[in-house]
């Protein structure tokens, strides 16, 4: 059965924001809601690195977790959305995601709430598959047309990877293969210490293979 | 940087002798220059970077070959962009690095189609194809379009067809500068914004008062643009024409029409109309051709063009005739073999193309049973010959591994066969693959093709036309399908690549400190260039302007440099009107050194003046970022809207102004022009900031 | 005795089902209020290569599109 997942490879993101804008263009979304957002970390030293996050489709979502009227459902695919006539707009989930991927319309110094909306993974909502009722609640049903989300349809370096979890996790792995992965890894040396080994390309001896392959 | 590579490559004997020796002409002077000049404590002083980077830099390159030079503006926005580039070619040229895949000085176009209009359009100083304004462009043009020379020539005012005319970068001055200074009769009346914003040019405080003194100012746009809201805007210090007629011309954009468009690797590709012109809005081509009658050579412009209805049943021409006049017209860089059905077809396979190569791999178009095998796609030029020739394009110049009919090359024959009693024709043995003549040549026209006995060779339909023409005029294509097809040479020539550049100010790159300068013992180590009296057209002034700001670091001591943002295109007004790109950025904003801001107060997100020599003042919010050192400042160019703190937004026309709205940095930045190219120098400037 | 009680829980069971009174879990059971996307969408919009229903080939359909996403098949 198919799990769907976003993988960001934090290595190619160029902050370029083309997932950002491609989500709002393709599910209306409106002003103040970000269902996507790259974030940056170092901004202008070496070792700046941009990823992009939205919702991540968690197996054992906090959102539902704590979601006092049980708007959350996980479809057979692993992706995690939400009924909009049940939610509450308390913003528990919002409080819960350590993403961030709830969003509530802002209006004012403490806000205005309203119904919680975000990613879907392009999958719609609990609405008929491509109904104008579905994308004007909750944006395109991309996966029910045999596509996957926009984001990572669009992104420029492929850093954005979606699909079935095994799927894109093989993808990355022999994208790791082809560059050269070992103490560059991402997050190897914030996870096994050796920190600066982590930080500086400059470091990284001259792949002998990578002439061959690409 | 150049010269600091360079310098550890002849040091070290990293240089490809065997190269140099078979394609390039004057390299020993640059070596000598280099070697004498441009050591390391030079090098630093210049450019910042110390010698142990820059040889770092020169090993990699070195070792890691072959590499590939990219910029944008970077290197062109200076009064030695020129030289920059130069330099960027002879390192390359020392590395062995052009003509080879993976290799090459390449220029990454800003815009959609910026490509294509340079090849085909708006140079002052040349006709399509970078045939120049020569008689003989003229007369070949002449030809082409079916119209008398005579009758353009008397067009034009005596001396002004083959005089270049003025740059976009200094229309203002066209407008302002006293009569008697000006290199033609009047001085600019009438300007038109074609699909050009007023923001992406210099001097905005003197662009106003050129504006308010114009008779005619037309703007063609999908958007009114800047132009709008800052012709209507009041200026205590800009005196209004009352005769000024403003017009706003609405023109579609490119989805509302089709035709063909050029990238940054030269391919063409066509694209297709997608909806219907909307609004008032009408093709550039129609409004051309409307224009055209109403000022009395619509006829003539429009002659070998197919009109077909347009918006609201107008006629406007066909667009697939506009490509064939093209490919009927610009032999020199090989615009003429990709006709509207060529590219057609690559469109409709793009699948068949490799994406490593942008070769085909075999492919039958299922409508014309076209074979697309060995085609690069979008027939990159130069694209030789007529299109029956089915040239493939040229994916890298100057690559004598290939043969030209494989879209291989060689170095041009541009600049004479001989300089300074050394031939510049390429080394005996230096050729294409399979070139027939294996030494060099100069380039082809009918009395070398006599010389050579291949001028049987031609059809007696091709030798009619092609007698006493070169290849770049003659109209058959002939020469340049005997020259190549039947003997696997190059049209224009085998030669060598010049190092030394004899009608360059600098022959050899040299390094001028920009007219505004944080550093007076640089200007006076590295002075700029004399003043001109007459330089396409108008006095353009260097050393009066640096001489005057020598110590302007006294009140401006941060560099101020501008440029791109991802979100934004060109002067913004189309892009800020876009919901999901201006919300990204909402703010014209500076981007600022910690240190910096915190010597001056000022706070993420503060409102910050920036004031310049101009005596201009705009305010920005504060960016605080480690992305640019202490010396240096950056705001991005695409706003407009706002003017030294002003709103703009009342002078929009009713419900056309974007959603964001900013500051213009170009309303602030200083007078500085490339010495060659007239480009403006907008990447170094300098500024103070102080928080509002 | 038996007939009230049968009469008492048939009561009971009436008032309780008026309740319609929703599961006190947190998450939610049963199955998912959004329609299954092998059921597809607008047929101008839905891709052709797969076959609508078919979870299977919906399933073999999306796995091919991703790996789109992957320069190493793309480029040989």
């Amino acid at each position: 059965m198919a799990r769907m997942k976003f993988i960001c490879d934090a290595e190619r993101c160029i902050n370029c924001n083309g997932c950002v804008t491609a989500c709002k263009n393709e599910n209306e979304v409106p002003w103040g809601v970000n269902r996507r957002r790259v974030v940056t970390m170092n901004e202008g030293v070496p070792g700046e690195k941009s990823i992009s996050v939205a919702c991540m489709h968690c197996s054992d979502a906090p959102c539902m977790a704590v979601c006092p009227v049980s708007c959350f459902y996980r479809t057979a695919e692993g992706v995690v959305l939400h009924d909009k006539d049940v939610c509450i707009g308390c913003g528990y989930c919002s409080y819960a995601c350590p993403f961030g991927a709830p969003q509530f319309p802002a209006n004012g110094e403490f806000g205005l709430r309203g119904k919680m909306d975000k990613c879907t993974f392009c999958a719609g909502g609990p609405a008929p598959n491509g109904s104008e009722e579905q994308f004007k609640e909750y944006g395109r049903d991309r996966l029910a047309e045999g596509k996957l989300p926009i984001c990572a349809e669009m992104c420029s370096t492929k850093a954005l990877l979606a699909g079935d979890g095994e799927v894109i996790a093989d993808i990355l792995r022999d994208r790791v293969l082809h560059r050269g992965g070992g103490a560059e890894l991402w997050g190897w040396g914030t996870a096994y210490g050796k920190a600066d080994a982590q930080s500086a390309p400059a470091a990284q001896p001259a792949p002998t293979t990578q002439g061959a392959s690409s | 940087m150049y010269k600091r590579q360079l310098y550890h490559i002849f040091k070290n004997g990293w240089e490809d002798q065997d190269y140099i020796d078979a394609r390039v002409w004057g390299m020993d002077k640059v070596k000598e220059d280099v070697l004498a000049k441009w050591n390391p404590d030079a090098v630093k002083e210049v450019s910042g970077v110390d010698g142990d980077t820059t040889f770092a830099i020169a090993k990699m390159l070195h070792e890691n070959k072959p590499g590939t030079i990219v910029w944008c503006m970077g290197q062109t926005q200076h009064t030695i962009g020129h030289a920059i580039v130069r330099a960027s070619c002879i390192l390359q040229l020392a590395l062995g690095n052009v003509g080879k895949s993976g290799g090459g000085t390449n220029i990454y176009r800003g815009h959609d189609n910026v490509q294509g209009a340079t090849d085909v359009g708006p140079n002052p100083d040349s006709l399509p194809g970078y045939y120049g304004v020569i008689d003989g462009a003229w007369k070949h043009y002449a030809a082409v379009w079916g119209v008398d020379y005579e009758w353009i020539k008397g067009r034009f005012a005596p001396g002004m067809m083959t005089k270049p005319g003025m740059t976009v970068s200094r229309w203002i001055d066209g407008v302002l500068t006293p009569n008697d200074m000006v290199d033609q009769g009047p001085n600019l009346r009438a300007h038109i914004f074609w699909g050009h914003a007023p923001n992406s040019q210099t001097r905005g405080l003197d662009m106003k008062k050129a504006m308010n003194k114009l008779d005619l100012l037309v703007v063609i746009d999908p958007y009114p643009s800047a132009t709008a809201a800052m012709a209507a805007m009041p200026a205590d210090d800009a005196p209004l024409n009352p005769n000024r007629a403003v017009y706003l011309l609405p023109a579609t954009t490119q989805f509302e029409t089709s035709g063909s468009v050029t990238a940054s690797n030269r391919s063409l590709q066509w694209r297709e109309k997608v909806i219907e012109p909307m609004f008032e809005s009408r093709t550039d081509h129609m409004i051309m051709a409307q224009l055209a009658d109403r000022l009395g050579f619509g006829k003539e412009l429009v002659k070998n063009y197919k009109m077909v209805p347009g918006k609201g049943g107008m006629m406007e021409p066909e667009t697939e005739s506009i490509l064939r006049e093209i490919n009927r017209a610009v032999w020199t860089i090989g615009y003429t073999g990709q006709s509207p059905e060529r590219l057609k077809i690559h469109m409709r396979n793009m699948h068949v193309f490799d994406v490593k190569t942008l070769r085909a791999r075999g492919g039958i178009d299922k409508e014309t049973g076209y074979k697309l095998d060995g085609e690069y796609f979008g027939l990159p030029w130069p694209c030789y010959g007529t299109p029956e020739l089915r040239h493939p394009g040229t994916a890298n110049l100057y690559d004598t591994s290939l043969n030209v009919m494989e879209g291989g090359g060689n170095f041009r024959a541009n600049f004479g066969v001989e300089r300074d009693g050394q031939s510049l024709l390429a080394a005996d043995g230096s050729c294409s693959k399979g070139a027939d003549i294996q030494t060099g040549y100069p380039e082809f026209d009918s009395v070398l093709l006599k010389k050579l006995g291949w001028w049987n060779e031609l059809t007696d339909a091709e030798k009619k036309a092609a007698d006493g023409k070169n290849w770049k005029t003659d109209p058959s294509g002939g020469i340049i399908r005997v020259v190549m097809k039947n003997h696997s040479c190059h049209p224009f020539g085998n030669a060598r690549a010049r190092a030394v550049v004899w009608n360059f100010p600098d022959p050899i790159p040299q390094h001028r400190e920009p007219l505004y300068s944080v550093r007076p013992d640089m200007v006076v180590k590295y002075p700029t260039y004399d003043d001109k009296k007459t330089f396409w057209r108008l006095p353009t002034l260097y050393k009066t302007v640096q001489d005057q700001n020598i110590d302007i670091v006294k009140k401006f001591p941060l560099i101020l440099t501008s440029g791109r943002l991802v979100e934004y295109e060109g002067g913004g007004d189309e892009t800020r009107s876009n919901p999901w790109l201006a919300e990204l950025q909402q703010f014209a904003f500076v981007q600022v050194n910690p240190a910096v801001a915190n010597d001056r107060n000022i706070r993420e997100g503060d409102d910050v003046w920036v004031s310049t020599p101009t005596g201009a003042r705009i305010k920005v919010r504060a960016r605080i970022t480690e992305a640019v050192d202490r010396s240096t400042v950056f705001i991005p160019f695409h706003f407009a809207g706002h003017w030294q703190g002003k709103d703009l937004r009342q002078y929009y026309p009713e419900g056309a102004a974007p959603i964001v709205l900013g500051e213009a940095v170009n309303t602030a930045t200083t007078y500085g022009y490339d010495a060659v190219t007239m480009m403006q120098e907008t990447k170094t400037t300098v500024c103070q900031l102080e928080r509002a | 005795m038996n007939r009230i009680a049968m009469i008492l829980s048939a009561l009971t069971l009436a008032a309780l089902a008026g309740c319609s009174q929703k599961p006190q879990t947190l998450t939610q059971t049963g199955a998912p209020p959004s329609q299954d996307p092998w059921m597809g969408a607008n047929p101008a919009f839905t891709e052709k290569d797969w076959k609508i229903g078919d979870k299977a080939s919906w399933q073999r359909a999306i796995d091919r599109r991703a790996q789109d996403q992957n320069e190493y098949v793309r480029m040989r």
